[in-house]
């Protein structure tokens, strides 16, 4: 089969939920089909500036088709757009749709390739409904798209004009059950044909995480937090419930944090930035852990909690985002908080019962493995595409 | 619930929901014994106050109508020059605006600069006034509620 993946950005470089997600799948599916990735030059998901070059490339083994982005997002008119839509105002479906162009990227040419290059791939898997991308190539291949909306409980997925869209594509890709409830909610009538896939991990061999704690000059017990440094992945609250939990003086621990930061870091003796982690370093950090937090109250899916489960340490995880709390609840692989004084209890509970948080680690682990394998997940996919072909040949 | 048994149990079979209830029940425990700590009632301050000090949301209060209703008390942003003198009026204001302040800037700028200033915390103050407010509202209401639901208690038999 010739399989295409629509994204929004695309390189090994890049850190994202759907980008990995995107990557890691294109990436498993080119050992057995021909896939091609059509994707922007864009790099940075603030403002869509162009890090990449037009034209075609090979990454890992899979064909990357980058188009220019026309346009950078302009702040000013991404924030007043937001609020008209997402503050109560009254605002029309074409107020909705400036905001998905606010949104971007803004790719004519990749809209354009994919609506003259239709007949060439027998299905194209889109990433993230909220996007530009999306917007624009998936009304054009509907019979042969699978969407894979990456969509989470923020006030986006309610916009009125995503009640049709979500109806459009020949199947949808969910990566958790509480998404797919998400998006059945919001959609207009019944969605079309759907699965839930997940998303495998891999834990990379001969790692030395004593090693990189004194490499990184880490010599207290720490809590990590790995993922984009960014208010709306919740690190501001993060911030201050543990400087807040510090002042009772229970525990001694550091709080370290890996990965690209969109906000000042406190500058305090126990928060410790160590930058953009590697992959090995990332599980490095993972393993020698007390045990890994994740504050973001919006996820689809959070790639670092299912390889923190991997590698069998204990999660503790912001109880207001439904899939962290469901599948914290599933895998009994964490803990949550849904308040200050939940967190603290919750930290001083792991780190006075590590034998607890070992056993809650390795039921993580257990969950993983019987759910989240790379078999599992390119069957289902290669199902759907199968079930949208047959359905066309009908 | 024996804490060192379930303890003991969670060792070998943990069980996400009863960890849970156990720390919200330790939480609950504790509170109900007076046992909130001076530091807990602090920091859950601390972090209601950055939350509303920190919103994004800088639009108006209930209370600047109500206070507009009680007469002039916003801060200046800007100088201001008008007049009701007609004709010779407009010239001084004309005059004001483009002869005397330009080389007065240096001046004005930063009394503007602090005006700003108190603005921002103004609305910040006042939307901490409104929570409080309402707050008091709330806890009145609960208050009338649990008095309505337990009974009086009398010295009598």
């Amino acid at each position: 089969m010739k399989i295409a993946f629509v994204i929004h950005r695309y390189g090994a470089d890049i850190v994202g939920g759907s980008e990995t997600h995107c990557r890691r799948i294109a990436e498993q599916l080119a050992a057995r089909h021909s896939v091609e990735v059509l994707t922007t030059t864009a790099s940075d998901y603030v403002t869509w500036k162009e890090g990449y070059k037009e034209g075609v490339e090979t990454i890992n083994g899979v064909t990357v088709r980058r188009f220019r982005v026309r346009s950078r997002r302009n702040l000013v008119r991404f924030k007043e757009i937001s609020d008209l839509c997402f503050h109560g105002q009254a605002h029309t479906a074409e107020d909705e749709k400036a905001w998905v162009r606010a949104n971007g990227p803004d790719s004519p040419d990749l809209a354009r390739y994919v609506r003259e290059n239709k007949a060439g791939y027998d299905a194209f898997v889109i990433y993230s409904y909220r996007y530009a991308t999306a917007w624009d190539t998936l009304p054009e291949v509907a019979d042969k798209a699978i969407l894979v909306p990456t969509a989470e409980e923020d006030p986006a997925v309610h916009l009125t004009i995503f009640r049709d869209f979500f109806a459009l594509p020949a199947g949808i890709l969910f990566l958790t059950p509480e998404e797919q409830d998400l998006v059945g909610r919001a959609a207009l009538g019944s969605l079309p044909p759907s699965a839930v896939i997940g998303f495998a991990v891999d834990v990379p061999a001969e790692l030395d995480p004593e090693g990189f704690k004194k490499r990184r000059g880490l010599d207290r017990p720490y809590v990590l937090y790995v993922g984009r440094i960014d208010r709306n992945k919740g690190c501001e609250l993060l911030f201050r419930y543990f400087q807040e939990y510090l002042k009772r003086k229970t525990h001694d621990v550091d709080l370290v944090l890996g990965g690209s930061a969109a906000l000042s870091i406190p500058d305090h003796p126990r928060i410790k930035y160590l930058g953009f982690l590697t992959d090995r370093e990332k599980f490095e950090a993972i393993f020698a852990s007390e045990l890994l937090v994740m504050p973001s109250p919006y996820e689809s899916l959070c790639i670092v909690v299912l390889e923190a489960w991997k590698a069998g340490r204990v999660t503790l995880v912001n109880g207001q985002c439904k899939v962290l709390r469901g599948q914290s609840r599933r895998s009994r692989g964490g803990l949550y908080f849904d308040s200050f004084a939940e967190f603290c209890e919750a930290m001083d509970f792991l780190l006075d019962h590590p034998a607890v948080g070992a056993a809650l680690g390795r039921a993580g682990r257990a969950w993983i493995q019987a759910n989240f394998e790379w078999v599992h997940l390119t069957a289902k996919i290669e199902d759907m595409i199968a079930r949208t072909i047959a359905a066309r040949a009908k | 619930m024996d804490e060192k048994a379930s303890l003991e149990r969670w060792t070998e079979s943990p069980d996400v929901d009863e960890i849970m209830a156990f720390l919200r029940g330790r939480i609950e425990a504790r509170r109900r014994g007076g046992a909130l700590y001076e530091d807990e009632i602090r920091s859950e301050a601390s972090l209601w106050l950055s939350e509303i000090l920190v919103e994004r949301d800088e639009g108006e209060t209930a209370l600047h109508q109500q206070l507009d209703s009680l007469g002039d008390w916003r801060p200046m942003l800007h100088p201001n020059f008008s007049t009701h003198r007609g004709f010779i009026g407009r010239i001084g204001v004309w005059v004001k605006k483009h002869v005397l302040l330009p080389p007065l800037r240096w001046l004005v700028e930063p009394v503007e600069a602090n005006a700003w200033r108190q603005d921002r915390l103004n609305v910040r103050l006042l939307r901490l006034v409104e929570e409080m407010a309402r707050e008091i509202g709330r806890l009145k209401a609960r208050l009338a509620k649990l008095e309505k639901e337990t009974p009086e208690k009398t010295d009598r038999p």
